[in-house]
């Protein structure tokens, strides 16, 4: 892979593209494994320097669907129209950045439900500008998100339960102990 | 040590030296280890990411031989964990509370030690003497020999040996996780009344940890990782003890291997630890996956086997859930390298010492 492809996912995740690039981008992501392991890198490096639980999944169609003006986030239509006269440059910072990160926390979703079910089902919502942080819940149907809740809630329950056991088994015990605590921010933080 | 007789004789002094450096640095980290669990210290700590920070009190005394401890949340929403022996209640507003083996009729099926550090797996070094939260600390690096765990600085009080910092390193040396007193008192007395919850919370769980040796056996176990990075043991194994409710009835007739799910399998190499998952596929839709929080990630994949005694389209397809506080990349290769246990040991002399990849 080239540098300037290298550059591209790196202004791509830094939400310095404009549209016609990112669509550019995301064409070739779908042909090139190599130029999607490095997307898929960039998007956890991006997500772990925000502070974000980074799933490693691909963030690609969830950016296309927001990029054909589906609700994918909390950018409202008018701003998408906007966008779609590409004097500015797509909102890049804002849209992108917010549907990567939206992205990131419905993730989760992208990859266990039908694609095509998925589409249908946004068509016939038209969610008003949400919070982001409840934007996953919001635009999806009741079954997804009770899915996704309880995806969520077993990975949490791992997680606990992994941290429980290492304090119990571990030297060091106030480390895992503040793991837990600390463990249980996102879900209470994202209400 | 694992240059060779040669090179060991070549560098005989030096080696020595070395070794006498590794011996005070271990000696540390008794002293660390004994520090946790004996003395009494009530501070404030900082707890984070680089990213994110968090700051809690925490208290921790024995009181009567029974360890107590109080942690508290002083950022964000009010939390607050406190713990009594192997008790721990946990209090915060909401209703999320998540239940521990809550599929698990059987809770701890084999317990043991607590770890030695295994030898070869880490280089210890001792550094320079610096101030945190007030008092010197002896500065201790903690480096891996390998790719499949993580490095660590640890800041030692001079005086108890009690952590006072604590560096979780990746192999780029950026901090995945620090932990961090700003302020420390160590030694004061401390009533039990200090450990009282301020509310009232919901217990988190209740182990009955037994500190003995036993063996820990694995001959009951259907699935198995092929693969663990060296020097990593079993240190638990939670296994259902009796059927499912639902899943177990669905998979009655299924080969062995399936009817002993959920399997918890906890490992460690004395500093990191990981725990296996091993569940049938029910219905939470976890997708394969893998997060991260700070030291902490977790890889969610499925497996597939078909038996080969089985007739028909037989197959066996189970979710493998890797947490713990490793690099990505190994908790994958762990993740995809779970087999029937009987394949899994054809791989390897035992669980314990898994080396070779099972292929996939």
């Amino acid at each position: 892979m080239n540098e300037r492809m290298n550059e591209s996912l790196s202004a791509l995740m830094d939400g310095e593209t404009d549209e016609l690039e990112v669509r550019r981008l995301l064409n070739q992501l779908e042909q090139d494994d190599e130029l999607r392991g490095t997307w898929q890198r960039y998007q956890m490096i991006g997500s772990l320097m925000r502070g974000e639980p980074a799933a490693a999944v691909d963030l690609s169609r969830g950016i296309m669907q927001a990029l054909d003006g589906e609700p994918m986030d909390e950018v409202s239509r008018p701003q998408v129209v906007v966008a779609n006269n590409h004097k500015l440059r797509w909102l890049a910072s804002g849209a992108v950045a917010a549907s990567v990160t939206l992205a990131v926390l419905v993730g989760v979703r992208l990859n266990s439900v039908e694609p095509d079910a998925l589409v249908a089902e946004q068509q016939t919502q038209m969610p008003a500008a949400v919070q982001l942080a409840s934007a996953p819940v919001q635009a999806m149907s009741e079954a997804d998100a009770a899915q996704l809740e309880a995806a969520q809630r077993k990975l949490q329950e791992y997680v606990l339960q992994h941290t429980e056991q290492a304090t119990m088994t571990g030297s060091r015990a106030a480390i895992p102990f503040a793991r837990v605590v600390d463990f249980q921010q996102p879900a209470e933080g994202s209400k | 040590m694992r240059g060779g007789r040669l090179l060991l004789t070549l560098s005989f002094s030096l080696l020595v030296l070395s070794t006498q450096a590794e011996e005070g640095a271990r000696g540390w980290l008794e002293r660390m280890t004994q520090a946790f669990q004996q003395q009494n210290y009530r501070g404030v700590l900082i707890y984070g990411d680089g990213q994110e920070w968090q700051t809690l009190a925490i208290t921790h005394a024995v009181i009567d031989g029974v360890e107590q401890e109080k942690l508290q949340h002083l950022t964000g929403l009010p939390r607050e964990m406190v713990r009594h022996g192997h008790d721990i209640v946990c209090i915060h507003p909401g209703d999320h509370s998540p239940r521990l083996n809550s599929e698990l009729s059987n809770p701890l099926h084999g317990f043991s030690r607590v770890m030695d550090i295994d030898d070869g797996q880490y280089h210890f070094t001792l550094g320079n003497v610096e101030r945190i939260a007030g008092r010197f600390a002896q500065r201790l690096q903690v480096t891996p020999v390998d790719a499949d765990r993580y490095g660590y600085q640890l800041w030692l009080d001079q005086v108890t040996g009690l952590l006072l910092r604590s560096d979780l390193l990746n192999h780029q040396q950026q901090v995945l996780e620090r932990f961090q007193f700003a302020q420390i008192e160590i030694g004061p007395d401390i009533p039990a009344t200090a450990f009282e919850p301020d509310d009232q919370g919901h217990k988190l769980t209740l182990y009955p940890v037994s500190p003995d040796h036993e063996q820990i056996s694995t001959a009951d176990i259907g699935w198995l990782p092929g693969w663990v990075p060296s020097g990593f043991h079993i240190t638990a194994v939670i296994q259902a003890g009796s059927p499912q409710p639902q899943v177990a009835a669905e998979q009655k007739d299924d080969s062995g291997a399936m009817s002993k799910l959920p399997v918890r399998l906890m490992y460690s190499d004395g500093l990191a630890a990981f725990t296996l998952f091993i569940d049938p596929v029910s219905q939470e839709h976890l997708p394969e996956m893998t997060s991260r929080w700070g030291a902490t990630a977790a890889v969610v994949r499925y497996r597939e086997h078909s038996s080969a005694e089985a007739d028909g389209d037989n197959q066996s397809r189970l979710r493998v859930t890797v947490v713990g506080e490793l690099p990505a990349d190994t908790m994958i290769r762990i993740a995809t390298s779970v087999v029937p246990a009987a394949l899994a040991e054809q791989n390897t002399d035992s669980a314990n010492s898994a080396l070779s990849a099972a292929e996939e």
